[in-house]
């Protein structure tokens, strides 16, 4: 009896991280890959801007109508395990992958609005018209088109 | 030995169990409740706002003490049960020619008709995300 028991809670934890891993939700379905560029250059396939791009950057999206592109400033935390600064893994073979947990905002510092009419934009395109300071952002681009999670890096 | 060594592996599961559930840290400290009702999260969908709401519906935000919120999402098709007060995500469908909204705030508390264009919002469901300093949210909601 006892050894059912235990394995019958085993076997629910062991589905346990599977069964809350499809609950927890997920709204990347509403996520568009937009094809884009920042200082003449596209995002990788984990959506992030490899080279740092100036505070006047172009932008150009291959998409119609408005496009408003919305993000904070954030840092990267090290990795207590291996002291690395980016969060960003890749294993042979496999697409890079973003560790989200690395990334925090910095909350002394005010959220960018940028809106601009398609194709031509510039990061200087700031509704208050504040240039972007330097610095790492997470951003989204909105289009009717669909919206993108970016990050890109300000020098 | 048995019995400690299975007793050790179930805490070790419930915290692998426990991690799948918690948001990055950009994603920890904005709360949104529009037209007073606060949003309903449920195993598997967004955050939805229960009741459809008039175009100039108040917007009350916690966790934002000062500085400016940025609101913007676009109205979308939702394709699942609609007497559900969860939105599935896999239902939202996009509406190709529906423009973006904005709404920007210097306070904790605005109106969704303070939109920058200053056109009101039409009748349908919307998906829109909060932008702070502090992060981002998400969350659906119904205009009537």
């Amino acid at each position: 009896m006892m050894k059912t028991l235990i394995t019958a809670g085993l076997i629910f934890l062991l589905n346990t991280g599977n069964i809350f891993a499809f609950f927890s939700y997920d709204s990347r379905n509403l996520h568009h890959k937009i094809d884009f560029e920042i200082g003449g250059e596209s995002p990788k396939s984990h959506g992030i801007i490899e080279k740092p791009v100036l505070a006047d950057a172009q932008i150009r999206v291959k998409a119609q109508g408005r496009i408003v592109i919305t993000g904070f400033f954030v840092e990267y935390r090290k990795d207590s395990k291996t002291g690395d600064n980016s969060p960003i893994f890749s294993q042979p073979g496999a697409e890079p992958k973003i560790d989200y947990y690395r990334i925090h905002p910095i909350a002394d510092k005010a959220p960018f609005l940028i809106v601009f009419d398609a194709p031509n934009g510039s990061l200087s395109q700031t509704v208050d018209g504040k240039a972007l300071e330097p610095g790492k952002y997470l951003a989204y681009i909105i289009s009717s088109q669909g919206m993108m999670q970016i990050i890109f890096d300000v020098v | 030995m048995k019995k400690i060594f299975l007793a050790l592996l179930l805490v070790l599961l419930s915290f692998e169990a426990s991690f799948a559930f918690i948001p990055p840290p950009w994603r920890w400290g904005i709360g949104i409740a529009i037209g007073g009702q606060m949003p309903i999260s449920a195993f598997g969908s967004l955050p939805q706002i229960p009741k459809p709401v008039p175009s100039d519906a108040s917007i009350e935000l916690t966790g934002v003490e000062q500085g400016r919120v940025i609101i913007t999402g676009f109205q979308c098709e939702y394709r699942g049960d609609p007497n559900l007060h969860a939105s599935n995500p896999d239902e939202i469908h996009l509406m190709p020619n529906k423009i973006p909204f904005v709404i920007v705030l210097n306070s904790a508390k605005g109106s969704l008709s303070q939109t920058t264009d200053g056109r009101r919002l039409g009748p349908g469901r919307y998906y829109a995300i909060i932008v702070s300093s502090k992060g981002m949210n998400e969350v659906m909601f119904g205009v009537d």
